[in-house]
């Protein structure tokens, strides 16, 4: 059992927030705040800042993008504090507002992915290890739109594999989802990282830059 | 030494060419007189035979003077297509082989394309060149050829249009006057023919009246080029003021047509009447014919003296400097050079110190007059404007009509849109509702009987829930995008422009929100833009523009693809005209065949210029 993380929950509509609370409770998360409003969720992270927190993009008072842009906010206060981003729609704009500081730790999700807890849950523990999310959606519409130039010297592989680094997939899951050994991912992510220019650093950041690259991230 | 022969017999050669295109300059004006009287077969022929001199031009050019001209011609108009029902339609009308829609097709694209008159103006002065070629090549060799390299390249080449405030002082000045002096001769032009179709009008009134509204029909269109040249040349706006034509004779109960107490089985009389009635009872028509006697009495005041004191100017040069030496030099009677000389009323000048001294004189006579045309051309648009232009009435009624047609049009597409939703829902959420709730029923009658089957069960459940939940969101985009309602017109038309696969890029002058249902109209339309430049233009990059300015929002989305889009035949385009009617907004579409297009919606609306988010909505919260 991992160490209990604490979590921040904003979600307006009660019975979300209360499944959300049970939910990752019995994940063994330490919810230690559920807000319903922009304004509450800024206080709150800002008095908590935790390990991991989960918001809504649509809350009151403007019934807009509060989520986002508290999240936004919070985050160019406190680099790299982890946050899930929970919404009923998913834009490519909002994801590459969402990573273009570059910090990682960010997660992007369809609330329908919480039907499937044990998916759900860990993208959280995810996110609060640094990792990146983004939603399958998003992934999807990135393959249908715009290659931008450094992307089409991948090969196809390279690009699935490209794809499933977005989607927060560690080598080993990688390798699980593709069918291959975990060194052949090894050496396609290698290839990549080569391929976008992205030079020796700690591993984390180059597969969040790597991801950013994929999203077109020059913001 | 031989290359020196050659390049006689090549300027012998290019001779024996400019003095061809005098022939194929004859065959083209002989066309242009029976295109004048209606026999429009032979223009666009002559005009490709005579395109074909300019074309070998061009290429020798290249080959002998070592120049290489581009050709700067549009690309062919595409075969006209076959619509659904078999037919080939060109404007309002069908045909049934494509031929006479493809011989239009080739006559527009002839006749707009501005390097035909390119060609036909250096078929004009290229003798005058050629006739010298010989002569220099003989004493320059090559180097001539050379020469006439550049002026074949200077006539024939695609000169960009330039803005004249990129002209210097002097020719800006002379461009600008004689512009004027052009035009004013022109809109005295057109008060002639106005008074020239007065004529058969009043013969039709008081004998074939029902000929009136077709003879009133022309000689609105002889009123609507007055209108357009004193719009676009002169800049003096002049609106249309005719009320809209009446509504087709509706059909009876008993099959017959009415018009007042007369029945009739035909369409064709009661459909006249109304017209005549409505042209007779239209204020617009009886203006016209006022315009028709008082502007070309009030032109030719304004214009006429400028044309004979310039014309009068030319003439008294060329006598001083080329009919006074000729006559001097061949010695053929001083008395002829004397009587024309008195006839324009000069002094007799014999000496070239008296023609010197006479000069700034016939000069003056050319050059000051014109120095008015600017302000003359104005006051004559500005009379015509008095009589041709809308009154308050006639803009009232038009407006009317106008927004009667956007209003109908506005409802009709609100119900069809209600309507689509409506059955986007039965078939959708609401038969996915149906069948989970089925299988709900499935899952309790078997949690205690076979928890195996009753778990994969809930497995498909989950996923029929997320499928049910993809087909709202859908539906919800459809309606009104999360996105617009969350950041406004601007970050929406960024994700859209984001989630096309074209290269977009989208630039934007101002901050704030439109108003709500203007942006939701913008942006659909852009939407359905970015769309056709995918799937009609095969465009493979495109920018997007959004500016306010003047109390409008203008959007221009400019794609690199093959153009060619044609409003009339786009239920899309129609669509967004439709959109855009309802705020008095216009779509005005450029798309030459094989080149950019470019679109721009202009709404008149106003701009919250604060950044301010939207007003909180009390109902419960979707997200």
């Amino acid at each position: 059992m991992p160490a209990r993380l604490s979590t921040v929950l904003a979600e307006d509509q009660y019975l979300l927030r209360d499944g959300l609370t049970h939910l990752l409770a019995a994940h063994g998360f330490d919810v230690v705040a559920a807000v319903g409003s922009g304004p509450e969720l800024h206080k709150a992270l800002l008095k908590h800042r935790p390990d991991v927190s989960v918001v809504d993009v649509r809350m009151p008072p403007t019934n807009t993008d509060e989520g986002l842009q508290v999240a936004l906010a919070v985050r160019r206060e406190i680099p790299g504090l982890p946050i899930l981003v929970l919404s009923q729609h998913v834009e490519q704009l909002y994801a590459r507002e969402l990573l273009a500081d570059g910090s990682g730790a960010i997660g992007y999700l369809l609330k329908d992915r919480v039907f499937n807890a044990e998916q759900f849950v860990d993208a959280v523990r995810r996110v609060a290890g640094g990792g990146t999310v983004m939603d399958p959606e998003v992934i999807a519409k990135l393959l249908a739109g715009n290659a931008t130039d450094p992307l089409s010297s991948l090969t196809p592989r390279e690009r699935e594999v490209l794809g499933l680094m977005a989607e927060g997939c560690s080598n080993a899951a990688i390798a699980a989802r593709l069918f291959v050994s975990e060194g052949a991912v090894g050496k396609h992510t290698a290839s990549i990282f080569s391929k976008l220019q992205l030079g020796p650093s700690d591993d984390t950041n180059r597969r969040v830059l790597a991801v950013l690259a994929y999203l077109g991230g020059t913001l | 030494m031989t290359k020196y022969w050659q390049s006689i017999g090549r300027a012998f050669a290019l001779l024996g060419l400019a003095l061809a295109g005098v022939f194929d300059l004859a065959v083209a004006f002989v066309s242009f007189c029976l295109l004048c009287s209606g026999l429009f077969f032979f223009f666009g022929p002559a005009v490709l035979y005579a395109r074909r001199r300019a074309v070998t031009a061009r290429e020798l050019a290249g080959r002998w003077c070592g120049i290489d001209i581009p050709a700067p011609y549009r690309p062919e108009p595409p075969e006209p297509e076959r619509e659904p029902d078999g037919w080939y339609r060109r404007e309002n009308s069908l045909y049934k082989t494509p031929r006479w829609p493809k011989f239009f097709l080739q006559l527009d694209w002839i006749s707009d394309d501005p390097a035909t008159a390119r060609d036909l103006g250096w078929l004009i002065l290229n003798p005058l060149v050629s006739v010298l070629l010989p002569v220099l090549t003989g004493l320059t060799g090559s180097l001539a050829l050379r020469w006439y390299g550049r002026w074949t390249s200077w006539r024939l080449r695609e000169v960009p249009r330039r803005p004249s405030s990129t002209r210097s002082g002097l020719r800006r000045w002379l461009h600008e006057h004689f512009e004027a002096f052009w035009h004013q001769l022109a809109l005295f032009g057109l008060g002639l023919a106005q008074l020239v179709m007065l004529a058969p009008q009043f013969v039709v009134f008081l004998g074939p009246w029902p000929l009136f509204p077709t003879m009133t029909q022309s000689s609105r269109a002889v009123a609507d080029t007055f209108r357009r040249v004193s719009t676009e040349w002169i800049g003096v706006r002049i609106d249309r003021p005719y009320l809209l034509p009446p509504p087709f004779p509706v059909r009876r109960a008993d099959g017959m047509y009415q018009f007042g107490q007369q029945l009739s089985e035909d369409p064709w009389w009661p459909a006249r009447m109304s017209r005549f009635k409505s042209m007779i009872q239209d204020r617009a028509t009886w203006r016209d014919v006022v315009s028709a006697v008082l502007n070309p009495l009030v032109s030719a005041v304004l214009s006429l003296p400028v044309l004979l004191l310039v014309g009068y100017g030319f003439i008294a040069l060329q006598t001083l400097w080329l009919w006074r030496p000729i006559s001097q030099i061949w010695g053929t009677g001083d008395t002829d050079t004397i009587t024309m000389f008195s006839l324009l009323g000069l002094p007799e000048i014999t000496t070239n110190g008296q023609a010197l001294l006479a000069t700034p004189i016939a000069l003056a006579l050319i050059f000051i007059p014109v120095v008015f045309s600017p302000w003359l051309v104005k006051l004559q648009a500005r009379f015509g404007r008095l009589f041709l232009g809308s009154t308050e009435a006639s803009r009232l009624a038009q407006r009317v009509s106008r927004l009667e047609r956007t209003r109908t049009d506005t409802t009709d597409a609100q119900a069809e849109e209600l309507r689509r939703i409506e059955r986007d829902l039965h078939d959708g959420i609401q038969s996915r509702l149906v069948a989970m709730g089925m299988k709900l029923g499935a899952v309790e009658a078997l949690i205690d009987t076979d928890p195996t089957a009753a778990k994969k069960l809930t497995a498909d459940l989950r996923q029929a829930s997320s499928t049910a939940l993809t087909e709202l969101r859908e539906l919800v985009r459809g309606i009104q995008p999360p996105v617009l309602s969350e950041r406004g017109l601007v970050d929406a038309v960024r994700a859209a422009a984001m989630d096309s696969p074209l290269k977009a890029e989208v630039s934007v002058d101002f901050d704030g929100r439109v108003e709500r249902p203007v942006e939701s109209c913008v942006y659909f339309a852009v939407c359905e833009l970015l769309t056709n430049a995918v799937k009609h233009g095969e465009a493979r990059a495109v920018t997007i523009e959004l500016r306010h300015d003047g109390g409008a929002l203008r959007v221009t989305v400019t794609d690199n693809g093959i153009g060619g889009a044609n409003p009339a035949r786009g239920t899309g385009l129609r669509g967004i005209e439709r959109r855009l009617g309802a705020f008095d907004g216009k779509l005005t579409l450029v798309s030459p065949p094989g080149g950019t297009t470019t679109a721009t919606l202009e709404i008149p609306c106003r701009l919250d210029s604060v950044p301010s988010s939207p007003k909180t909505n009390t109902s419960s919260a979707t997200d």
